[in-house]
C-alpha cells in the first residue's frame, strides 16, 4: 500500500474516535446553551491586517498565506479575536450584552506532541459587555459545568487576577524594560531568572519579597489570605474583593472545590486584564482549556466593551477523560441488516422511519462476516433475514432470537 | 511502574540525571532526607521507591525536562545547558549552584574570527552539540553560521579543518587550552536546576515549593 502523507502537527480522526469528541462536543453545546450562549462561525482564514490590530506577540508564528490580490492571509490562531472583530464589525448595530460560542479548529506551527498539534479543535466561549465578579463566575460555573458534563471527573480550575500582579509591580515603581524583563522571565516560567532580574531592582526589599512571594502564591482558599500581607494600595485591595466575591459566587453554583487560586499564574496570551484561569487534570501535563477577562482587546477593534472568556481543547479533554476511565457513550440504537440493499429493503426503510439506524449489508453475507463487520462500525446488533422471518443477533456472542418483521420494529423503534 | 491517581498531592516523582551531575546530585538529596542508598548502589535499575511516597528514576541528562514536560515526573533535576538547548515549557525553580560551567564560544588561538581570512568566507562553520544555543547566539549578532552538529570531542573540529570554531561546555578551560583554543566569548553560565512541570507546580504546591525551599538552603551550604 502506498504511504501518503499528511502535515506535520495534524491528524486524522477515525471513526471510533470521532464519535466520542462529537458526543463531547453535544454535553459542551448542551451546557452552553442552558446559559443562552449562541454559536457564531467565522473564517478559518482572517486578513493579516484585521488579526494585527490585536497587538498580540503570540500571533507572529501563524500559517500565512497570500489570496488572488497578494493580501496577506493568516489561519486564525484562536478565536477570540475573529469575534472581537465580528463583535466590532457585523454586530456594530446590536446591543450587548453578547453570549457566543464556538466550535472550531485553530492553527498554530508547532512541534507536535501529545495533545499539542499545530491544527487543534476547541469549544469554547466569550461574554461580551458586562463586568463583575457575577458575570466571571457565570463563565467559571459554565466551564466547570461543560466538563463535569462530559465526565471528567478530576480536575481543578486554576484562577488568579492579573491586576493583581500588576498593581503590585506599579506600586512598587517597577516599569519599562524591568517590567518587560520581569514578564519574560514569567512567561517563560524561569523563577531562577525573575529572582535575579528582582535582585538587580532598586526598590525596598519588601517590595522585592512581595514580587516573588505572589508569584509562588497558590492552593485553596487561604490564599485569599495569605494575600492581604501583599495588598499595597486599593487596587490590589479591589483585586482581591473581586476575587473572593467570584469565589462565593462559584460556590454558589457547587463549584467552590474545583477552584485553585494562583495568584502567579500567567496566561499565554498578553490580552488578559482581570481573571486569569486554566484547567489542571493530572492526566496531562499542560493544560485542558484556559481563559479570562480581556476587557481592552475589544476596543483595539473599535467597540470598547469588556469581555470575558474561554476555550478548551478537545483534544485534551479527550486524552483525560480516556485516562480517567473513558467516555461513555450512550448505547447506538443501531443495527447492521443483512440484505438490506434489497431482499430486507422495506424493513430498513420502516427501522430508518422509526429512528433506528440501518447499515445495510449484501444479502449472501453469513453471520460471522456480519458481526464483524457490525463490530468495526460499532453497531452492537445484527437482523438476518431467515425466511419470511428474521434472525435477531447479539454481535458479543449468544444464540439469535427468531422474530417476525413487525417484533423487530416494534422492539428496535426509538420512543 | 504504578499508574499515579491523577490528583494524589502527596506524592512526588523526581528525575534525576544519569551522567555529570549524578552524584552531587544525590548528595543533596541526602542532605534534604531522601534515601538514596540504593540509587547510588545500584546502576541498572532506573525507577526506586525511596519511601514517603517519593520516587526517584534516573535518566540520560538530556531526557530530564521531556520527563517533566510531560507530567511523567513531577520534579527533575538538570543542567542549564540542557534547558536552553531545548526550550522546553517547564518550571525553573531553583539554581542548585553545583554543576558549574559555561557556554563559550572558541577559535583556534592562532585564527582570530574577526580577521581578515574569515572575514572572506563566505559562512563560517562552528561545530558544537548545542546546535540551537549557537544558531540563536549567531543569529543575535546577525551572523550568518554553518552549525555542524557533534556528539562528543568538540574541540577536534577546528584541527581538522571540520569547522572554524566551536561552542562548547567548559568548566575549567583547561581542555580548550590543550586543544590550542581560545574563548572567544561567554554566552551563557550555567549550574544545576531544579524544574517544576506546570500541572504539578499547582497540584502539589505545598510539597514542591517546600523541597525548593529545603534544596535552595541545602546547596548553599
Amino acid at each position: 500500500m502506498k504511504i501518503t502523507p499528511i502535515p506535520s502537527g495534524t491528524k486524522d480522526i477515525l471513526p471510533s474516535e470521532a464519535i466520542e469528541q462529537r458526543w463531547l462536543e453535544s454535553r459542551i453545546r448542551g451546557v452552553f446553551d442552558s446559559f443562552g450562549y449562541q454559536e457564531v462561525i467565522t473564517p478559518t482564514l482572517e486578513m493579516e491586517s484585521a488579526m494585527d490590530v490585536a497587538g498580540e506577540k503570540r500571533f507572529k508564528r501563524s500559517f500565512r498565506l497570500f489570496d488572488e490580490r497578494g493580501e496577506v492571509l493568516i489561519m486564525r490562531p484562536e478565536m477570540t479575536t475573529p469575534i472581537a472583530r465580528l463583535v466590532s464589525t457585523k454586530m456594530a448595530d446590536r446591543e450587548p450584552p453578547f453570549r457566543l460560542s464556538y466550535f472550531a479548529n485553530s492553527y498554530r506551527p508547532t512541534t507536535p506532541q501529545r495533545g499539542r498539534q499545530s491544527e487543534f479543535y476547541q469549544a469554547g466561549l466569550e461574554l461580551i459587555g458586562l463586568e463583575s465578579p457575577a458575570v466571571d463566575a457565570e463563565v467559571l460555573a459554565v466551564l466547570c459545568q461543560a466538563l463535569t458534563a462530559c465526565g471528567l471527573e478530576e480536575f481543578s480550575v486554576g484562577l488568579g487576577e492579573s491586576s493583581f500582579f500588576t498593581a503590585l509591580l506599579e506600586s512598587a515603581g517597577v516599569n519599562g524594560e524591568n517590567r518587560e524583563a520581569i514578564f519574560d522571565a514569567l512567561a517563560e516560567r524561569d523563577l531562577v531568572k525573575l529572582s535575579s532580574v528582582v535582585a538587580g531592582l532598586d526598590i525596598s526589599d519588601d517590595d522585592r519579597e512581595a514580587i516573588l512571594g505572589v508569584t509562588r502564591l497558590r492552593g485553596g482558599s487561604e490564599v485569599l489570605i495569605e494575600a492581604h500581607d501583599y495588598v499595597r494600595g486599593p487596587a490590589m485591595e479591589e483585586a482581591l474583593k473581586r476575587l473572593a466575591r467570584t469565589y462565593y459566587l462559584v460556590s454558589r453554583y457547587g463549584f467552590a472545590g474545583r477552584i485553585l487560586f494562583d495568584l502567579g499564574i500567567l496566561s499565554d496570551f498578553d490580552y488578559y486584564t482581570g481573571i486569569v484561569f486554566e484547567v489542571l487534570s493530572g492526566e496531562l501535563g499542560f493544560p485542558v482549556g484556559g481563559g479570562g477577562r480581556y476587557n481592552g482587546l475589544l476596543a483595539r477593534y473599535g467597540r470598547p466593551e469588556p469581555a470575558v472568556g474561554f476555550a478548551i481543547s478537545l483534544d485534551r479533554l479527550h486524552i483525560a477523560i480516556t485516562g480517567q476511565g473513558g467516555v461513555s457513550l450512550p448505547d447506538s440504537p443501531g443495527i447492521a441488516l443483512v440484505g438490506g440493499f434489497d431482499l430486507a429493503l422495506d424493513l430498513a426503510m420502516k427501522l430508518r422511519e422509526k429512528g433506528v439506524n440501518v447499515m445495510a449489508l449484501p444479502e449472501d453475507m453469513d453471520k460471522d462476516a456480519a458481526v464483524t463487520a457490525a463490530t468495526s462500525a460499532g453497531i452492537g446488533r445484527v437482523v438476518m433475514p431467515d425466511g419470511d422471518q428474521f434472525n435477531l443477533f447479539d454481535t458479543c456472542g449468544g444464540k439469535g432470537t427468531k422474530a417476525k418483521i413487525e417484533d423487530i420494529i416494534d422492539t428496535m423503534a426509538v420512543k | 511502574m504504578k499508574a499515579r491517581s491523577p490528583l494524589d498531592t502527596t506524592s512526588l516523582r523526581m528525575a534525576v540525571p544519569r551522567g555529570a551531575l549524578f552524584k552531587t546530585s544525590l548528595d543533596l538529596l541526602e542532605k534534604v532526607g531522601f534515601n538514596v542508598a540504593e540509587v547510588r548502589e545500584n546502576d541498572r535499575k532506573l525507577v526506586f521507591e525511596v519511601g514517603e511516597g517519593r520516587t526517584i528514576i534516573t535518566t540520560r541528562p538530556s531526557d530530564v525536562p521531556t520527563y517533566v514536560e510531560y507530567g511523567a515526573a513531577d520534579v527533575g533535576i538538570v543542567g542549564k545547558d540542557v534547558l536552553l538547548e531545548h526550550k522546553r515549557n517547564v518550571y525553573e525553580l531553583v539554581d542548585l549552584g553545583f554543576g558549574a560551567c559555561r557556554i563559550v564560544y572558541a577559535t583556534p588561538a592562532d585564527r582570530d574570527p574577526e580577521n581578515e581570512e574569515l572575514k572572506h568566507l563566505s559562512i563560517m562553520r562552528v561545530a558544537s552539540k548545542y546546535p540551537n544555543i549557537t544558531r540563536r547566539y549567531f543569529e543575535s549578532l546577525g551572523k550568518q553560521v554553518e552549525v555542524i552538529e557533534l556528539r562528543g570531542s568538540i574541540e577536534l573540529a577546528p584541527s581538522v579543518d571540520l569547522a572554524e570554531g566551536i561552542v562548547d561546555l567548559v568548566s575549567s578551560g583547561e581542555t580548550l587550552k590543550q586543544n590550542s583554543l581560545v574563548e572567544r566569548k561567554n554566552i551563557a553560565e550555567c549550574s544545576a536546576r531544579l524544574i517544576a512541570n506546570r500541572v504539578s507546580h499547582k497540584l502539589k504546591a505545598k510539597l514542591i515549593d517546600e523541597l525548593a525551599i529545603r534544596l535552595k538552603e541545602a546547596s548553599n551550604n
